[in-house]
């Protein structure tokens, strides 16, 4: 029986008929040859039990092997601050999920002798049996106080400096709420984002996240870090190769992918006693394997698992930055001076940078919400803001493509800069012999603009404060020479809207202040026919918004609506700001 | 001091699941499906083994159970129809006695160094097919090749191990 192959009388089809026999199953007539064969044969019948032992044996080889790399791997990860951690100290440890399986299918005692025996393949190291005492860590969950649509399974919480993917197009999610479907791509900085159900997941960009339930999401690519509260149910993180099921804890994921290569390291920080199963991963083919507490696991490009190490956390921060708490001693907030800041930043960090030709996105400190076109149906202010309806007032047209700026349109089609101050650009900005200084907020045709009165206030310990939003020179494109249509024809409105969650404070369109109306809990401005087309137009002609904005307020809205239909050009609110009014104590300071 | 009949069972039975594990593994045909089936052998051996008498070989013994327990998993629990004969069965069963335990422990050594030997390509399949048990469709999936050809790749992997199993033999004069 040793001498395999030795004996030429078995034929060549029916040896590879007994080999296919264990890989692939064979047809009803095949099965019958394949019988006949044995039981006339003896030598077929013989080649078929060495055959079936041979892959026995190779089963048994291969499961003692993976049990012997996990006996070495917990006995050498028992004096876990002698070991470094780098990931520099990968174990070759293959899958060890199937050598469990493996023991589970013998009878514990059974198990235990062939344990004891080391499996007489030569592991001569024996079970370590580590005891640990703890309970699982408790999580507190990321506190939720939107009342919004339960279609927002998340939102974006905190970023970082963070950079979009230029690929992004609309560039930023519309609303900080995120919806099944809806992906995240960042090029750099870092984003927090925040299911309902308390699970946060931080993205290291750069990185590619899409939100696929209202508790799961799949890492295309970068690094993540995820905590998960005690008491949810298993969190579901999606990979190009497979899927982890993450019960409480705190988890890290790098996502590599190119052409050449994917691969998938998952991190247990904690989760349950050490060396306790915390999550599973599942391949794309089915195979599962029980990931523990201290572990970082790196799986190969087909969903194997490659090598296992300590986990270091360092690259996976569980928090946010947090920015420090300063009071803002300025009097005026320029509002377009928000674009370039992270909604980790303080208001006087805030105030004090500034980049030309920023983009409000609702990754930036104050913006709520970016509407680019669809303003001819209800929109949302906010995503926890109430509901508008522009369309008596010329909100309708096609979405433009570019997103509000600070000093300039942003178009990505155009990207003409454009001033809002009423100064030629000229070649000051181009030879950076101008010295930059915040000038306002450029918006095109029906688009939407919210910013969020309640973070800005945070960021500057401004909490009570009564404000003013004023623009002195507001109106169409400003500037720069338009094209000649629009020249001629452009025609936009221009509304204020300072609303709370529940209800519109106040409203002004092209300066003026106007009623509004609710009708089936959607607000529309009050306008007769006249007033709503009136609009603004090409030249010199500006209006001034002085809006007051009461500490009760929580968002303050910008709309530009296209009023002709073929023609549409930008508007801007030259020097968009709020001013603060003095407070209680220092106007009675001033008094005296 | 005597032995007590849980460790003599658990001796006996590590000592000879290797070979039990082969010869359910001709009868199912399928990896899982044999370790079901070794799992449940073991517990009716475990049953009976008061009946078992010590003075007689183990092996045959627990192989009549095994063919028993196969028979059983296949009438209620296979996952193909196609199933061979008790006759042949009992043949495969005396096959498989006649192989000489200790012969088969040397094997495992020696498969164990020709393992190493393998071309990485051809260690990933077998990574593939016996340390993570996919299928040979699972793994024509994988690399994105045909089933037949994985089907074939294995078989010839596999005749090469046997091959290098028995010069390694041959050269240590097991035979």
């Amino acid at each position: 029986m040793n001498d395999f192959n030795s004996d030429k009388s078995v034929s060549v089809e029916i040896r590879k008929l007994i080999h296919r026999s264990f890989d692939d199953s064979l047809n009803e007539a095949e099965f019958e040859e394949l019988q006949l064969a044995l039981k006339t044969d003896r030598k077929a019948r013989l080649l078929y039990g060495e055959i079936a032992q041979f892959h026995a044996e190779l089963v048994a080889t291969k499961q003692a092997v993976a049990l012997c790399r996990e006996v070495q791997h917990e006995y050498q990860s028992v004096p876990i601050d002698s070991q470094p951690r780098s990931f520099k100290q990968w174990l070759p440890v293959k899958q060890w999920r199937r050598l469990t399986d493996a023991i589970q299918y013998i009878p514990r005692r059974t198990a235990a002798s062939l344990l004891a025996a080391g499996l007489g393949l030569g592991c001569a190291v024996g079970l370590v049996a580590s005891t640990f005492v703890g309970g699982a860590p408790e999580f507190l969950p990321v506190p939720w106080n939107w009342s919004v649509g339960s279609d927002v399974v998340a939102r974006i919480e905190m970023t970082h400096d963070v950079d979009w993917q230029s690929m992004e197009n609309p560039e930023t999610p519309a609303t900080r709420g995120l919806r099944v479907g809806e992906k995240v791509r960042i090029d750099h900085g870092l984003i927090q984002i925040a299911y309902r159900n308390g699970v946060s997941t931080i993205l290291q960009g750069p990185a590619v996240y899409e939100v696929r339930s209202e508790n799961g999401g799949k890492l295309f690519s970068g690094k993540q870090s995820t905590t998960v509260p005690s008491g949810n149910a298993n969190f579901l993180l999606e990979t190009s190769l497979g899927k982890f099921q993450l019960g409480p804890g705190h988890f890290g994921l790098t996502a590599e992918h190119s052409a050449a290569f994917r691969r998938v390291t998952f991190y247990g920080f904690s989760g349950g006693r050490p060396r306790a199963p915390s999550a599973q991963f599942e391949s794309s083919f089915g195979v599962t394997s029980d990931l523990k507490t201290g572990d970082a696991v790196q799986f190969d490009d087909i969903g194997l698992v490659e090598h296992v190490a300590m986990a270091s956390i360092g690259a996976f921060p569980k928090q946010m930055p947090q920015f420090k708490p300063e009071p803002f001693v300025g009097d005026t907030i320029h509002l377009g001076n928000l674009f370039d800041d992270s909604k980790a930043a303080s208001l006087s960090d805030a105030m004090r940078s500034d980049r030309y030709n920023a983009a409000a996105e609702t990754i930036d400190l104050g913006v709520a919400a970016v509407h680019d076109g669809g303003l001819d149906v209800d929109v949302q202010l906010a995503e926890d803001g109430v509901p508008f309806n522009f369309s008596n007032v010329g909100g309708g047209g096609a979405r433009v493509g570019g997103l509000p700026g600070n000093d300039t349109h942003r178009s990505i089609a155009v990207a003409i800069p454009i001033r809002t101050t009423g100064d030629l650009l000229g070649h000051h900005i181009a030879d950076g012999s101008l010295p930059k200084v915040e000038e306002g907020v450029g918006i095109d045709s029906n688009k939407l603009l919210t910013f969020d009165l309640q973070e800005i206030r945070e960021a500057g310990q401004l909490q009570g404060r009564t404000m003013r939003f004023v623009s002195d020179r507001a109106g169409m494109n400003d500037r720069e020479f338009p094209l000649d249509g629009s020249l001629e024809h452009a025609h936009a409105n221009m509304i204020v809207i300072v609303s709370t969650e529940e209800e519109v404070l106040s409203a002004y369109l092209n300066g003026e202040e106007v009623s509004v109306v609710e009708h089936t809990g959607v607000f529309s401005l009050d306008v007769d026919e006249e007033r709503a087309t009136r609009g603004v137009r090409y030249g010199d002609e500006f209006v001034r918004f002085d809006v007051p904005v009461p500490p009760e307020a929580r968002f303050l809205s910008f709309v530009s609506t296209q009023l002709e239909s073929e023609h549409h050009d930008h508007t801007v609110f030259s020097g968009a700001r709020l001013e603060i009014e003095p407070s209680d104590a220092a106007a009675n300071a001033t008094h005296d | 001091m005597m032995a007590s009949a849980e460790d003599t069972f658990a001796d006996l039975f590590s000592t000879h699941q290797q070979r039990l594990f082969g010869y359910i593994l001709g009868l199912v045909r399928n990896t899982s499906d044999a370790q079901d089936v070794l799992q449940q052998t073991a517990v009716t051996a475990w049953q009976k083994f008061g009946g078992f008498d010590l003075d007689t070989e183990f092996f045959p013994w627990a192989v009549t159970i095994a063919r028993y327990e196969a028979l059983n998993f296949m009438k209620y629990r296979r996952r193909s129809r196609l199933c061979f004969d008790q006759e042949l069965m009992e043949q495969l069963g005396e096959d498989a006695c006649e192989v000489s335990g200790e012969v088969a422990e040397v094997r495992l050594a020696a498969l164990g160094e020709c393992l190493k030997k393998l071309p990485a390509a051809d260690s990933k399949l077998i990574e593939c097919r016996y340390t993570h048990g996919l299928s040979s469709l699972q793994i024509a999936d994988v690399l994105e090749r045909s089933q037949p050809s994985v089907c074939n790749s294995l078989r010839r992997i596999r005749e090469n191990l046997m091959r290098c199993i028995s010069r390694s033999l041959s050269q240590e004069c097991v035979l």
